[in-house]
């Protein structure tokens, strides 16, 4: 089983009951010809970037799933007959990729947190040389920093 | 000899920099790299390496097929 990712748009245009029907069926396709849906993840309502069908906006919905690459033949023809569905849009997964770019992004994250973390530990550092240098304010001018 | 004046600084590939992934699903992100009407910036411009100005290219396409981004806009 290979993984994919589907974003599809749905003309928003019909009652909220309807695409939440579009979406069910989608995700039958997906569960009833072998298939596994990890994650289904509803952008909602959004205005489109051009006219689609002679409308400005859709409801998008993305679906993580796991399937046979045969099921993928199977559930664009589903969409492409159905007219609520506007468009969509399956692409494989990289998983080595986002691994990736998640090790870097975590990599990042890190050095970032050990830099403010330096950074407060400096501030604390020099705030507690002030506070011992204060008591002699009378020979401040030899203790020139 | 003087060398040429109006030369931009050397641009790096922000995407081997920070090497992150190039979602299509992320218009905003991609957007920079078009222009006003929605044309793919060139190489020379976006300053990416030939590996990733590729792979832009190919997030762009997806992101205009799903109407995240628009072909070409006149407004
Ligand atoms: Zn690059």
């Amino acid at each position: 089983m290979k993984k994919y990712e589907l974003l599809f748009l749905i003309d928003s245009s019909i009652e909220n009951e309807k695409i939440d029907e579009v979406v069910a069926k989608i995700s039958d396709v997906i569960k009833n010809n072998g298939g596994n849906v990890t994650e289904l993840n509803n952008w909602g309502k959004k205005k489109t970037a051009y006219e689609v069908n002679k409308k400005w906006e859709g409801f998008y919905s993305l679906i993580n799933f796991e399937a046979p690459a045969e099921l993928i033949k199977e559930l664009e023809r589903v969409m492409r007959i159905d007219e609520r569905v506007m468009k969509f849009l399956v692409v494989k997964v990289d998983e080595k990729k986002i691994a990736q770019a998640e090790f870097f992004a975590q990599k990042r994250k890190e050095r970032e947190a050990a830099r403010s973390a330096r950074f407060a530990a400096e501030r604390a550092a020099a705030e507690e040389a002030e506070k011992a240098s204060q008591p002699v304010e009378s020979t401040q001018t030899e203790v020139q920093e | 000899m003087k060398r040429e004046m109006r030369r931009p600084k050397k641009k790096v590939c922000s995407f081997c920099v920070d090497k992150s992934l190039i979602d299509y699903k992320d218009a905003n992100r991609l957007k920079r790299y078009v222009t006003e009407r929605g044309k793919i910036l060139p190489r020379r411009i976006t300053g990416c390496c030939a590996a990733h100005q590729r792979e832009l290219t190919v997030a762009i396409k997806r992101a205009r097929h799903m109407a995240l981004l628009p072909y070409t806009s006149n407004e």
